[in-house]
C-alpha cells in the first residue's frame, strides 16, 4: 500500500477513537486542533504534502483528502452539538419511560403454542380438520353406533339431522387423519381445535369450546407409552412435582380406556371446594385406540396399535390466566394489560 | 348410580370407610359424581356398563378388585304352580321394539308396609317406600338392574297383554298422574284394547297396585334400548326405569330378577305363585370371546401371570371354557353386554389389576414424518405479525344469531335463539370486542383468525380467514403484506362493496373503512417464507409524482395508469396524503430515463382527468 493511503487510514482510525473518547468541549477542541489545526493539524499537513506528489497521485488523493477533511469537520460538528446539549440539558434517565403499545395473543393461542412446543419436541405433527363434520367421522368410526347410550355423553348440534353436525370433539380429526394416512403409518399427531355441544352456556360450560387431542399409531405401542407421554406432558405444564392418578374409564373410541386426574393443587389431595372434595381434578380421557376404530379407518389393528387422548383446553387456559367465566374468554370481554 | 354402603355390604364384607370404598370404585371406572353424603356414594355412570346400574353389579367389581368373595342372594328356584288356561294372562307381542316379556302371576298377596330393612335400603338409595309389592319391584331393580312392573289383575281391562305401537290419539294416565297423548311411534302394553303401560318407560295409574290389590301380574321386559331412548326423550320422561331400559340389558336378566322378586314377594307379601307366559321369540345365545396372551402383552406391554388372568376373569364371572398355551376361550357373563372385542377383556384384567400398577415407558420408535400443514404454520406467523403491528388477538363465538343472509348455515336443534347459526364473517364479533375496548378507553385494533361458514352450495364449506378491525385498515393491510414480503398488491373497487384486495391479480381478501379480511389459504400462495433483506447500499431508481384526484375518482384508476408505465415499475407506494392530493413514489429495478417516464405518465394521468404536479 502506498504511504499516502496508509497515512489517510491511520488518521481515520485515530480520529474515530479520539472522537469517541472526547467527553468535554475542551477535549473536542483539542481534537480539532490535532487534526485540522491550521499549521500542525495532521490532516492539514497531509493536504500540504499533496503539493509534492505527482500529477496522477494528486488526482487520486486530492478528492480523498478533501473527503477526509469534510468528514472530520462534520463529525466534530455533530459531537459538538451532542456535548453542548448534554451540558445545557442533561438527560434524566431516572424518569421512567412510557410503554410502547404491543399486540397480544389470545390466552388460548398462548396455551396451544405452549403445548404444541412440547409435542413438537416429542416428534408430533399438528393436525387439523373440519368443524362441520358428518356422523361417520364424528361417531361411527369412533365405535359409536347410532342410538348407543354413550351418544348421551355428548349433546350434538346438528346442521342436518342425523348426518351433518358440528364436531363434538377433536376425535373426528383423529379418524380423518387415520383414514387418510392408513397406508402411511406411523403417526404422532396433536390436534388443537374448536368443538361444539348443544348446551346452554354458563360459567364453566359453553356451547363452543376448545379441545386438545393427541394420538400415536405405530407397531408396538402400549398403554405404558400413553402413561409416559401424559406424565411428561403434565410435568411440562405443571412442574415436576405434579401428582397424577391413572384409572380405568370408559370412552367408546378406546379400549382399554384410561382416565387421568391431577391431584388438586389447592388442597394437595385432601379435598376442597375446587376439586369438589374429590382431592383430584379430572384432566383428560385417553386409552388405546379401539380395535373397531382402527379397522374403520383402514388400519390392521393386529399389526398396528395406538393410543389417543383428548382434553378440554378452556379450563386450563382459565386457570393459567385467572379467568373464572368461560364466556368471558370467547365473548371479547377480556382486555389485555 | 347411588350405592348405599349398607346395601353394598349385603354382598361384600369390607371394613373400609366410604372414602376408601369410593377410591376403589374410582379405580374401577366409577368415579364419585358428587361429594360423599354420609353413607351413600353417588357414582358417575359412563353408559357402557348396564350392570353398573345395579348394586350387585358394582359389588361384583368391588369384590374382584379387593379379592373378596361376592355373597349370592337368595332366589326362588322352584317353578310356579301350574295354572288353568282360563286364568292365564295371555301375552301377544306385536312390536319389534320388545325382545322379551317375561311374566309371573301371584294370587292372594297381602299388600301392606314393607319391613324396615327394605324401607331403609330404598330410602338410602333415595326412593320412597310405597307398599311391599311396589317396594320389592324397586328393590330388585336397583339390586339387579332389571326394571320390574306389577299390575293389579283385577283392574286389567281383559286377561291379556298386547305389546304394540300405540294408535295416534290414544291416551294414558301415568302412575304420576299425568295424561300423555300417544302417537304411532310409541310402544305400549295394552289390555282389552286400552293402553295400560308405556313400554319400558312408565306404568299407567289404572292398573297400578294399591291396598286393595290381591292378584298381581309381575313382568320383566327387555326392549330395544334405542327405541326406549328415543321415545323417552320425545315424551320427556326420565326415571329409574328409563335410565336402565335405555341401556343394553340382556334378556336373560329378566329370569334372575323375577326369581329374586318371587323370593321376596312370597317371603314378605305371601300368596301363591303361578306360571304365566314368557314371550321370548328369539332367545339370545351365550357369547364367547378368545383372549390371546399375546394380545394382552401387545396392549399392556406387561407379562401378566396366567394364574392372575384366570383369577380376574373368574372373579368377574367369565367362564373359562377352553384353555391352550396361548389363549383362553371364555363365555362372557350375560350381564356384560358391553363386551365387544377381545381388548375389552384386556381392559378388565388391567382394571382389576389397578392402573396404578402399569409402568410408564417412553416412546422408543423413530419419529414419524411431519404432516403439519404449511397453512397452520402460516397462520401462526400471521398471529405474530398482527401482534407485532400492535393488534390484539381475540377468539369469538362462531355460533351467532341468524341474520337471514344468503348462504348462512342454520342449526337444526339449537337450544338458544342467540346461537342458532354459524357466522359468515369475523367482523361482527370483533366489532363487539372493539366496543368493549372503547368502554375501557382503549383504541387498539383487534384481530381474529378463524373459520367462516357457507351453505350456499349443496355441501357446507369452511373458509379460514384473518380479520383486523380498527382505524386505518389500509395502513395495517399495507404493513402486514409488506411483512409477508408481498410488494405488489392492488385494491379494486370493481363497483363492488367492499373493495377487493388483489395480489398478483388473484383475490386474497377485502377491505372496508374499518376492517380488512384476508383468506389465509389464498394469501399463502403469494407469501415469501423469509423477510426481504438488503445488504448493499444501492441507488434505487425512483420517481415521485404528486397528483390530485378529482372528486369521484378512485386512486385505483391512477394506480392502473401508473402500473402501465414503461418500463414497468417494481412498486407503487403512496408516501404522503393530504385530502385528495397524493404523493406517489414509483420505483424500478433498473435504470430509467426519468424525464421521459415522467412526461409520459403526466400525459396519461392528465388525459384521465387527474391533475399532476411535477416535483
Amino acid at each position: 500500500m502506498k504511504p499516502m493511503q496508509n497515512k489517510i487510514d491511520t488518521i481515520k482510525n485515530t480520529f474515530i477513537a479520539d472522537l469517541v473518547a472526547a467527553a468535554t468541549l475542551e477535549a473536542l477542541e483539542a481534537i480539532r486542533i490535532k487534526y485540522l489545526g491550521k499549521s500542525k493539524g495532521e490532516t492539514t499537513l497531509l493536504l500540504k504534502e499533496l503539493q509534492s506528489l505527482s500529477l496522477d497521485d494528486k488526482k487520486h488523493y486530492g478528492p480523498l483528502l478533501n473527503q477526509l477533511k469534510h468528514y472530520q469537520e462534520s463529525e466534530l460538528e455533530n459531537k459538538y452539538k451532542i456535548l453542548n446539549s448534554e451540558i445545557k440539558n442533561e438527560t434524566d434517565l431516572t424518569i421512567p419511560g412510557t410503554p410502547r403499545p404491543v399486540g397480544h395473543l389470545h390466552p388460548t393461542s398462548v396455551v396451544i403454542r405452549e403445548m404444541n412446543e412440547f409435542f413438537r419436541y416429542h416428534g408430533f405433527s399438528i393436525g387439523e380438520g373440519p368443524e362441520i363434520e358428518n356422523a361417520d367421522y364424528n361417531f361411527r368410526r369412533l365405535n359409536l353406533p347410532e342410538g348407543h347410550p354413550a351418544t348421551d355423553l355428548q349433546d350434538t348440534l346438528f346442521i342436518k339431522e342425523p348426518d351433518i353436525l358440528l364436531r363434538t370433539h377433536t376425535s373426528s380429526v383423529e379418524t380423518r387423519i387415520l383414514s387418510a394416512y392408513h397406508d402411511k403409518l406411523p403417526l404422532r399427531v396433536v390436534v388443537p381445535g374448536k368443538c361444539y355441544r348443544n348446551e346452554t352456556g354458563n360459567a364453566t360450560n359453553n356451547s363452543f369450546f376448545y379441545q386438545y387431542q393427541g394420538f400415536v399409531v405405530d407397531k408396538g405401542i402400549t398403554i405404558q407409552h400413553l402413561k409416559d407421554v401424559l406424565t411428561k406432558f403434565h410435568q411440562f405444564l405443571f412442574g415436576k412435582d405434579v401428582v397424577l392418578r391413572f384409572r380405568y374409564k370408559y370412552y367408546p373410541e378406546v379400549s382399554p380406556g384410561m382416565g387421568v386426574d391431577m391431584q388438586c393443587q389447592f388442597c394437595k389431595g385432601v379435598g376442597c371446594g375446587v376439586c369438589k372434595y374429590r382431592g383430584y381434578i379430572e384432566v383428560l380421557g385417553s386409552g388405546m385406540i379401539h380395535y373397531n376404530t382402527l379397522l374403520a379407518c383402514g388400519i390392521d389393528p393386529d399389526i398396528y396399535t395406538g393410543f389417543a387422548w383428548g382434553m378440554g383446553l378452556d379450563r386450563l387456559v382459565m386457570s393459567k390466566f385467572g379467568i373464572t367465566d368461560i364466556r368471558k374468554l370467547y365473548s371479547g370481554d377480556i382486555v389485555y394489560l | 348410580m347411588k350405592i348405599p354402603i349398607t346395601w353394598l355390604k349385603d354382598y361384600v364384607e369390607t371394613d373400609k370407610k366410604p372414602a376408601e370404598i369410593a377410591k376403589v370404585f374410582t379405580s374401577l371406572g366409577l368415579m364419585l359424581d358428587k361429594p360423599i353424603d354420609g353413607d351413600v356414594l353417588d357414582l358417575e355412570h359412563r353408559m357402557d356398563r348396564a350392570d353398573w346400574l345395579s348394586v350387585i353389579g358394582c359389588a361384583r367389581d368391588f369384590a374382584a378388585f379387593e379379592g373378596l368373595k361376592l355373597h349370592e342372594q337368595k332366589v326362588y328356584g322352584k317353578p310356579g304352580k301350574s295354572v288353568v288356561a282360563k286364568k292365564r294372562i295371555t301375552i301377544t307381542g306385536k312390536t319389534t321394539a320388545a325382545h322379551r316379556f317375561n311374566t309371573r302371576v301371584f294370587r292372594g298377596v297381602k299388600i301392606g308396609p314393607s319391613p324396615k330393612w327394605l324401607v331403609d335400603r330404598l330410602e338410602a338409595y333415595g326412593m320412597e317406600s310405597k307398599n311391599n309389592i311396589v317396594d320389592i319391584t324397586n328393590y330388585t331393580m336397583v339390586e339387579y338392574g332389571q326394571p320390574l312392573h306389577a299390575q293389579d289383575i283385577a283392574k286389567l281391562p281383559a286377561p291379556e297383554i298386547t305389546l304394540r305401537k300405540a294408535t295416534s290419539g290414544e291416551t294414558i294416565t301415568t302412575l304420576l298422574g299425568t295424561t300423555v297423548v300417544l302417537d304411532r311411534e310409541t310402544d305400549i302394553l295394552a289390555s282389552g284394547g286400552k293402553p295400560v303401560v308405556i313400554m319400558g318407560i312408565v306404568g299407567g295409574a289404572e292398573t297400578g297396585v294399591t291396598e286393595t290389590t290381591v292378584d298381581i301380574l309381575l313382568d320383566a321386559g327387555n326392549y330395544d334400548a334405542r327405541v326406549i331412548r328415543k321415545t323417552s326423550r320425545r315424551l320427556r320422561i326420565m326415571n329409574e326405569t328409563v335410565s336402565r331400559c335405555d341401556k343394553f340389558l340382556d334378556p336373560r336378566l329378566t329370569e334372575v330378577a323375577l326369581a329374586r322378586a318371587t323370593e321376596l314377594i312370597l317371603e314378605i307379601a305371601g300368596g301363591t305363585y303361578y306360571e304365566n307366559e314368557d314371550w321370548y321369540p328369539h332367545p339370545k345365545l351365550p357369547q364367547s370371546e378368545v383372549l390371546h396372551f399375546a394380545r394382552l402383552a401387545q396392549l399392556s406391554g406387561m407379562d401378566i401371570p396366567i394364574a392372575q388372568v384366570k383369577r380376574t376373569l373368574r372373579a368377574l364371572e367369565y367362564q373359562i371354557i377352553e384353555e391352550s398355551d396361548d389363549a383362553l376361550t371364555v363365555e362372557v357373563p350375560y350381564f356384560r353386554t358391553d363386551i365387544e372385542v377381545e381388548d375389552d377383556l384386556v381392559a378388565d384384567i388391567l382394571r382389576i389389576g389397578d392402573y396404578t400398577n402399569i409402568p410408564a415407558t417412553p416412546l422408543a420408535s423413530p419419529v414419524p414424518v411431519d404432516i403439519t400443514s404449511a397453512l397452520y404454520r402460516f397462520e401462526d406467523r400471521l398471529r405474530d405479525v398482527c401482534a407485532a403491528m400492535g393488534c390484539d388477538e381475540h377468539i369469538t363465538d362462531p355460533l351467532v344469531k341468524a341474520t337471514g343472509r344468503v348462504g348462512e348455515i342454520h342449526l337444526a336443534n339449537s337450544l338458544s335463539e342467540d346461537q342458532n347459526a354459524l357466522r359468515t364473517s369475523l367482523v361482527p364479533g370483533l366489532v363487539h370486542v372493539q366496543n368493549t375496548y372503547k368502554k375501557h378507553g382503549i383504541a387498539t385494533p383487534v384481530f381474529e383468525l378463524g373459520s367462516v361458514y357457507d351453505g350456499t352450495a349443496s355441501t357446507q364449506s369452511e373458509t379460514r380467514q384473518l380479520t383486523v378491525v380498527g382505524s386505518d385498515p389500509s395502513g395495517y393491510l399495507a404493513t402486514i403484506l409488506s411483512a409477508l414480503g408481498i410488494k405488489n398488491y392492488s385494491l379494486s373497487s370493481h363497483e363492488a362493496d367492499p373493495v377487493l384486495v388483489l395480489v398478483n391479480l388473484k383475490l386474497v381478501g377485502t377491505i372496508s373503512t374499518s376492517s380488512f379480511t384476508l383468506n389465509t389459504a389464498a394469501l399463502i400462495e403469494h407469501v415469501s417464507p423469509y423477510q426481504s433483506l438488503k445488504t448493499e447500499i444501492a441507488h434505487v431508481p425512483s420517481l415521485d409524482i404528486s397528483l390530485t384526484l378529482p372528486t369521484g375518482t378512485h386512486f385505483e384508476k391512477a394506480a392502473k395508469i401508473l402500473a402501465k408505465s414503461a418500463p414497468k415499475p417494481s412498486s407503487i407506494a403512496v408516501i404522503e396524503r393530504y385530502e385528495n392530493s397524493l404523493l406517489v413514489r414509483l420505483t424500478w429495478d433498473k435504470q430509467i430515463d426519468a424525464d421521459k417516464v415522467r412526461l409520459s405518465l403526466v400525459k396519461a394521468l392528465e388525459a384521465a382527468g387527474i391533475a399532476t404536479r411535477s416535483k
